[in-house]
Order: structure tokens, then sequence, then C-alpha cells
């Protein structure tokens, strides 16, 4: 197997086919970068050119554009609170946070490292044990999926932050805004108020960039009013904030590794997708860490376990893809479409009908990453520099990509007037201290939880005995009521704090 | 204009609830056609999450009511100059999404933009100027031929 | 004197590389109104025509439809871009056709689901009637497959299985025109089936290999891919003739059940458009749908080939939209 991917090596970087792998890589990162482009947008765009080049030289172009365009939506999410992608939603925390400190660089960086770190990792996954994951993934039928998403639930009272009532809230909000669509069993309409453009439901790329990225700017117009006319981010103060210590990345190894593994299980598992990765990673990191509190305020882990989930699922969701030719999500099922132009079928077969391709896409996807770390590396200044705009550039310039990037995901305006609308709710809570991420959370898991919840009961004649019949349901009804566990422990010591506090208070 | 945090949970609270009502007695069985057959209705979920706000927001009246004599009570807070730009932008950008189907987006986002970034503060001309047409020209420009998507 | 030689062979690059990356072709084919008497007294096409389809980029309907957009390019010589879409089960790509003007320079992907089936299920502003047919390019092939390692090796041992069964029978598929099929199965058995309905054509199958389905009314195209790989069995062909890629299995008609699923990929126009530019481009069409290169990608995505003219697509779903109705009923 060494030799075979040595050659995909060799292959690999044959100028012919190399300049592929970094057109897309670029492609990616620029789309993933602009506020409503997303990565998915982007390999929607490559796949028609696809159709004269050879499949290595399709393949590799396109997982360089997933991968950099993954990553892409970073650098928008820390330099203008604006996911770039709605992976990357989970980064703006923290990232914009690091940003607002000066030390955009080292937000960068650490989410550069982070990409990387989880896309090698998925990578060597995929290329050693791909096979058996991926039959075990299929072992997942909706039952226990149900479980699995009542467990993801729970992540939006963990999520809440200071305030569990208004964090629910949140997410119940989110998960209404899910329903509206058409039923998944009965293929009603729901919430749709008569309007054909709902039919289909609310875009997640457009709910994103209404609630969080308009809003965040609706939110920062208010300190230009105050007068903050100069750069919207201030520079770095030190050296360090630039950087990315070696100390620091000892410190996170342990939430790389985590958010990795996470991604690449949520990857091989269909219909999740890297978003909801980047929200479990950063979760999990959160409740895993030394000092919790510290995220949502600048801290470098949130950053390194949203990124490193989120390019995980990159490699992962070639796993249930090449193994079996089942897709892992949205992109996975272009993906198929790709092979199938050149007259390929992903699954078991594509090992005996063309060994050598498989072997290029691994090579392929190892090299996009360490190309992505070399491009970003060397291009990164560039990026900081938006920091240096002024406010009353920076903003009307921001809306007007994300108005463009929003009309462009479908060519509807009606999108646009949605956008607005989530941009007002979104800016409103906001204000009031509503945990934005929360509602988002529903917002994904709304379809994924109540699709699987009905198909189950459907299937099993209304018995309930599918939620618990195998071992996986029974893990993940573990797991979730040791997240609630854990929640609550954190909440009864928060609150016994908040007693005392009051009762000094009160004292003086 | 500012608001306290125990007061405007009261307030917030008693807006979710009766949301929520509406929601449970004329937003979803207008919406949701009643299936008979139904084993997992479609109404189900919906139901069932907007019961959950209703006792979330009675919930946050409630403690919102316990808090409203604690001493270091958050305020929220915003002042007329910073509600008029925000209001100003908003109002911008929709009718910047009615115009452009009628002028097309390069004109419309150059108005929209210069209008902004004069809004704002922009004190200089030729950055303001430069940058509205440079924009939307640019942007329009990788759109249409690059991605090959049609803008109005 | 240097410098203006490299200033001019620059700028001549630069307008080099920009004419090449619009992939305009060199010279415009002739374009014979064919048979007819006179030559079109109408010049067109003279600029970039627009294909809307109604599903997402990169899917199979989106690919098809590419595949066809280049053959039929190199014919008409002028570019045609695929705009995508997506939405609303086929219908808003649909809505968005209608609303375009009918100067022969806007076409659509009218697929027959959203126009004879999802009426059914929800208002959509149109009937088959508001739109002129250029003809169907592909059909969508559906079959009843289990999992290969099952013991089920015909249609009557689901029916076997559905009768020992305690409950109705859960089998999967991503939408009408699909549960027709079963519909039809249980109606002349005397037994009933639950339909537990999946997301995407994969989704379908993917639960009859994790062995939570035991049967699922899937796609040709993806049902093919698993069948190459060995995972899956195809039980009966759905349509109205059996597949090439599986000869010896029979159709549901052949097995005495009175359906037979028939769904096409097919393109339009707004109605109204001039029928001199019709004209053209059904023969440009029909010429396309014989190009080798558009073929061999239908071929290569296991997607059948179908193609049958503006007014033979016209009848067929003014026919279906009419059967639907009363199907969608029960």
């Amino acid at each position: 197997m060494i030799e075979l991917l040595l050659d995909g090596f060799v292959n690999v970087l044959v100028p012919g086919n190399f300049i592929y792998l970094l057109g897309g890589l670029i492609l990616g990162v620029v789309m993933g970068a602009i506020p409503g482009l997303t990565a998915t947008m982007a390999i929607a765009l490559i796949i028609p050119l696809t159709f004269t080049i050879s499949p290595t030289q399709s393949l590799i172009m396109l997982l360089g554009a997933y991968n950099g365009g993954i990553f892409g939506g970073s650098i928008s999410a820390i330099l203008l609170a604006t996911p770039g992608t709605p992976s990357a939603a989970a980064t703006v925390a923290d990232g914009f946070k690091l940003a607002q400190k000066g030390q955009a660089g080292k937000a960068i960086k650490t989410a550069l490292i982070s990409s990387v770190f989880g896309g090698l990792f998925s990578s060597i996954v995929l290329i050693l044990v791909a096979e058996p994951i991926a039959r075990y993934a299929l072992k997942f039928g909706p039952g226990e999926f149900t479980i699995i998403m009542l467990f993801s639930l729970t992540i939006i009272a963990s999520a809440s932050g200071k305030s569990m009532i208004k964090g629910l809230i949140g997410g119940c909000l989110g998960l209404l805004f899910g329903f509206v669509g058409m039923d998944p069993v009965y293929s009603i309409p729901r919430f749709t108020f008569g309007n054909v453009n709902l039919s289909s439901g609310i875009n997640l790329v457009v709910m994103l960039i209404g609630s969080l990225a308009v809003a965040e700017i609706l939110i920062q117009i208010e300190s230009v009013a105050r007068g903050r006319t100069n750069a919207h981010l201030p520079p770095p103060m030190t050296k360090d904030d630039d950087r990315l210590t070696f100390k620091e990345f000892k410190t996170l190894l342990k939430t790389l590794v985590r958010s990795s593994a996470l991604g690449c299980a949520i990857g091989a598992l269909p219909g999740l997708g890297p978003t909801l990765a980047s929200y479990v990673g950063y979760d999990m990191a959160k409740r895993n860490s030394k000092n919790p509190q510290k995220f949502g305020e600048g801290a470098i882990e949130g950053v390194a376990a949203a990124e490193a989930a989120n390019n995980a699922v990159c490699g992962a969701n070639l796993i249930p893809l090449l193994s079996l030719g089942v897709p892992g999500d949205t992109v996975a099922a272009m993906l198929i479409g790709a092979f199938l132009i050149q007259g390929l079928t992903p699954g078991p077969l594509i090992f005996r009908e063309a060994p050598e391709l498989v072997y290029n896409i691994y090579s392929g996807l190892i090299i996009s990453n360490i190309l992505l770390f070399a491009f970003v590396m060397l291009t990164y200044k560039f990026f900081t520099n938006i920091g240096k705009l002024e406010t009353t550039v920076i903003f009307p310039v921001v809306c007007m990509f994300c108005i463009v990037g929003v009309y462009a995901f479908n060519q509807s305006l009606f999108d646009v007037w949605i956008m607005l609308f989530f941009a007002v709710l979104g800016y409103i809570l906001m204000k009031f201290n509503f945990p934005p991420a929360t509602m988002m959370i529903g917002f994904i898991l709304a379809p994924l939880f109540e699709t699987n919840f009905r198909l189950a009961l459907l299937i099993s004649n209304n018995s309930y005995a599918i939620f618990f019949k195998s071992p996986i349901t029974w893990f993940f009804w573990g797991a979730t009521l040791l997240s609630i566990v854990t929640i609550a422990r954190g909440k009864i010591k928060d609150v016994l704090a908040e007693r005392a506090i009051d009762k000094e208070l009160n004292n003086i | 204009m500012k608001i306290k945090e125990s007061k405007a949970e009261i307030f917030i609270g008693l807006f979710l609830f009766i949301f929520a009502l509406l929601l449970l007695f004329y937003i979803i069985p207008t919406q949701i056609r009643f299936v008979p057959s139904a084993t997992t209705s479609p109404r189900l979920m919906p139901r069932f999450v907007a019961i959950i706000i209703g006792v979330l927001s009675l919930t946050m009246m409630f403690f919102g009511y316990l808090k409203r004599n604690r001493l270091n009570q958050k305020e929220f807070s915003i002042s007329q100059k910073e509600a008029k730009l925000v209001i100003l932008t908003l109002i911008v950008i929709a009718i910047y999404t009615m115009a452009v189907k009628y002028i097309r987006y390069i004109p419309t986002t150059i108005i929209s933009l210069a209008f902004l970034m004069w809004a704002f503060g922009q004190k200089s001309k030729i950055k303001l100027v430069l940058i509205s047409t440079a924009v939307p020209i640019v942007i329009y420009v990788f759109f249409t031929n690059f991605l090959k998507i049609r803008l109005p | 004197m240097k410098r203006k030689i490299s200033l001019f062979l620059v700028i001549s690059l630069i307008i080099m590389i920009l004419g090449g990356c619009n992939n305009t072709p060199a010279t415009p084919t002739t374009q014979a109104g064919g048979e007819t008497t006179q030559a079109p007294k109408i010049d067109y096409p003279t600029k970039a025509i627009t294909i809307i389809c109604n599903y997402g980029a990169g899917g199979g309907t989106d690919l098809a439809t590419r595949a066809l957009a280049q053959a039929m390019e190199r014919i008409l010589g002028q570019p045609i871009t695929v705009e995508n879409k997506a939405g609303g089960s086929g219908t808003l790509g649909i809505i968005e056709t209608m609303n375009r003007a009918n100067d022969g320079y806007t076409i659509g992907v009218l697929t027959a689901a959203p126009l004879t089936i999802v009426p059914h299920q929800m208002e959509v502003p149109f009937t088959p009637e508001d739109f002129d047919y250029i003809g169907t390019f592909g059909q969508y092939g559906y079959g009843i497959a289990v999992k290969a390692d099952s013991p089920y090796q015909s249609i009557a041992d689901i029916v076997a299985l559905a009768k020992a069964s305690s409950g109705p029978l859960a089998y999967s598929a991503s939408g009408y025109p699909q549960p027709f099929a079963m519909n039809a199965i249980g109606e002349k058995e005397g037994i009933e089936f639950t339909y537990a309905p999946y997301a995407s054509a994969s989704e379908v199958l993917t639960a009859v290999l994790g062995g939570h389905i035991q049967v699922a009314v899937g796609g040709q195209a993806e049902i093919t891919q698993f069948m190459k790989s060995g995972e899956l069995r195809l039980l009966a062909a759905a349509g109205e003739s059996r597949w090439e890629t599986a000869p010896e299995v029979p159709t549901l008609l052949e097995l005495g059940y009175d359906v037979a699923l028939r769904s096409y990929m097919g393109l339009g126009l707004p109605s109204g458009v001039d029928p001199q530019i019709a004209a053209i481009l059904q023969d440009a069409f029909s010429k396309a749908v014989e190009d080798e290169q558009f073929l061999q990608v239908m071929r290569n995505m296991n997607f059948m080939i179908s193609y049958t003219t503006g007014e033979e697509y016209k009848e067929f779903l003014a026919r279906t939209y009419v059967e639907n109705k009363e199907l969608m009923a029960e």
C-alpha cells in the first residue's frame, strides 16, 4: 500500500495535475472567505468543468476546493465576524474576539493549523480504516440517529452560556424555523404562508448570514455611530499576537485530536455535515477545558476545536463514499456525480476498477492540506491587512458582499428579504444577550431530529422499542444523560456562585 | 434608552408567551393541514416546541420578576445616534433589495455603498467615490463572467 | 520601441486569455430549418441562451442538463449557460422559467414530477398547459431492490414477507411517483405497506444496505451503481420496460401489476414563443440527443435516454396530471 501511495504522490505532483489541485484550493479559499459564497457552491461550480478533464484532475480539484473552502470560511469569521461558510459559524465567537484584541494573526494561524490537522487526521483515518468504518456507519438507522440528535440537542443547553433560559429559547426558535418547509413525511407545506419560495425551507446560509453576519455588523455599526471611524481591528501589539507559539500549540494538542476524531465520526455518518461538526467540536472542547469561561471571549481552543472538526469532515465524508458509494453529505453527493461523469462508480468496485485513482485521491487529500498550510502562511498578511481597513469602508462593503452572496445562492431576491428578517431578529437577540449560536444549532438539528424520529416510528410501526434496540442507541442514551448531568452540575455551580456574590453585595 | 435586565426579561417573556399561544392556537392550525391518517402528525413537533417556548417564557418572566431588585444587573441600552444609524442601514438594505430589480445591479450598489459610507462618516471624497464604484464593478464581473451567476 | 512592442504583446496576450475564457465557439454552424421549404426568416440564436435547471447543481438532472447544453451549444453555435434554481420539489425552477421572457433565449428543464405530482400536494401557480415543450431527453428509471444477501429473490417473496409481518411492511422511497408502484402491488395482493420517505435517492438505498428497511423503490441510476458492486439485488423494474443493465429482471407489468412509473426530464419554454424559434430549438434538440458525448455522459450516469417530441411530452403531461390527481387522492 505504501508503494501505491507513493505512486499517488508522484502522480498528484505532476504539474499537469498539480495545477488543478492548486487552482481548486485557491478557488475554494477565496469563495469560502467571501461571505455568502460557500464551499458547497464552489464545488457546484467546478463540477461542470470536470466533464472534459481526467478523473484524477477532477477529483483533486474538487477536494482541494472543499478543503480550502471550509478553511476559507474562518477567515471572514475571524476578521469580519461573518462566517464565510456555515461551517465557520462556531469560529466566529472566539475568532472575532481574538481579532478585536489585535490577535487576528494568531487566530488565523490557529484556524489554519487546526484545519490542516483535522484534514490530515481524517485523511489518514480514511486511508487506513475506511471500509470497516463505512460498514459500521450503515448500521446507523433512523432510530440511532434520533438519539444522536437528542444528544446534540443537549448541546443547545450547553452552548447557552450564562442564561440557560435564553439559550433554550433561542434553540426553540431555531427549531421552529427549521420546521418551515415541506413536511418530511407527508410532503405538505408547513409554515409557508402560501409562499412557494418558503416551501423548500429557509436556507442555512441565508439564515446564518442574516442572523450572525449582518446582525453583528449592525452591532458594530453602533460603535461607528459613536465615532469609531478608524481601522476596524486593532493592530497586533506584540509579536506573539501575530503568531501561534509552540507552547500554545502544545496546549491545543488534546483539543485538536478530540475535535478531529469527532469530525471524522460526524463526517462518516450520512447527513450531518461540517457545520454540526464544528458546533459539536466546540462544545466538547468547552466542556473538557480547564477554563471553559474563556470560551466565547477569545479562547484559541475554541477556534482550534471548531476548525479541526469541520475540516476533518472533508476527509471523513469520503469514507462512506469510496468504500460504499454512499454520500456523507451534500458535497459527497456531488462528488458522486463527478465520479459518474467520468464513468466510474464509487463504491467497493472502485478499488478494482481504478486503484490508482483512489490512491491519487488519498495523496491529493494529504497534499491539499500541506498546500493549504503553505499557501495561507505565505498570504495571510494580505488577509490580516483587511483588519486595517476603516470601519466606514469595510462595513458597507461587507454588507454588499453578504447581499450578493445570499442572492447568488439560489438567484433569489426573496432570500435577501429573508436575510434581512434574520438580520433584524439576530440583532434584537444579540442586543438582549440571547446567544445566536443556539438558534443556529436548533435550526440545523430540527429537520435531522424530527425526520429521523418520525421515520423511525413509521418503520417500527409506532413501536418506541426502535429507540432502544441497538448498542448504538444505548451508547447515545448514555451520552445524552451524561451530557444533561454535566450541564446541570455546571449550572448549579454557577447559580450558587451568583447567590454568593449577591449575598456579598447585599451585605456591603 | 435604557432598560434593566430584569424588566427586559419580563417583557420579552411576555412577548414570547403570547407568541407561543399564537403559535399553538392560530399559526399551527392554519399553516399545517390536518392529516387524519397520520401516525406521526406534521403538527406534532411544532406543537411540542410551541409548548416548550410557552413554558420557558413564563419561567423567564418569573425569574425576571424575582431579579427585579438585584443590584448588579446589566442594562441594555441604545443611544439615539446608534439607533438612527442602525435603522438607517436596515432601511437602505431594504430599499436596495426593492430597487435592484428595476435599476440594475451596478448603479444601485454604487449608490447604496456611497450613501452608507457617507452616513458612517467617511470623510475622504476620493475614497468614497473610488470604493463605491470599484467594488460593485469587481463583484459584477467576478460573478457574471467567472461564476456564471446572473445579477439583476 | 521595445517598450511599445512588449506593451502590445502583453495587451494582446490579455485579450487572448480573456477571449479564451469566454468559451465562445469559433463560427456558428449553419442552422438549417432543415427540411422545411423555406429558410428561417429570423436570425436565431444571436446571443447566449440560458437553461434553467430545476434541481441543484451537481445532481443527476443537473449533470444531464449540462451535458445536453454542451451538445446543443455545438449545434446552435451560441453559448448556453445552465442556471440552477432548485427547491420546492422542483417547482421553483419551473416557476422561474414561466416568469421569464418568451423570446426564446430562456429554456427551462421541465421534469414530469413537479408538473404532474406536486400540484396535487401544494399550491403552485402553473399547470402543464402553461408551457411550450421542446421534448424529453432522459427518463428517470425506477426499480424495486433489496439487499443482495437477503433471502428475497422476487416480488413474490416480498409479498410473502408482507403477509407474514405483524404490521404493514415498510419500504423506502424518495418521493412520488415511487409509492404508486407499491400501492399497485398492495392493491392486487391485498396487503398494506408503509411508505417511509427518505430525502434523497441514495439515502433510500442506504437504508436497505443498513438493514433498516427490507425493500426500496429507488432510482435506476443509484440502484445500478449498487448492483454493479454487488450490494443490491433488483427484483423488478418499475417502468414500462426492462432495464438495459438488467435484462433478466421482469417489469411489474409483466408480473401482473397494473403500474408503470414514468417520469421524464424534458425541456420547455414559457408559452408563446415564436413558432420559428421553437422549430429551430426542436431541431437542434433532436440532434443534440444523438450527440455522442451527451450519450456517453448519460450512459455513464446510468440514465435512460428517451427522446420524445414536444407535442408527445405535452400530451403525456396532461394525461398524467389528471391520472395522478386521482392516485394522489388515495
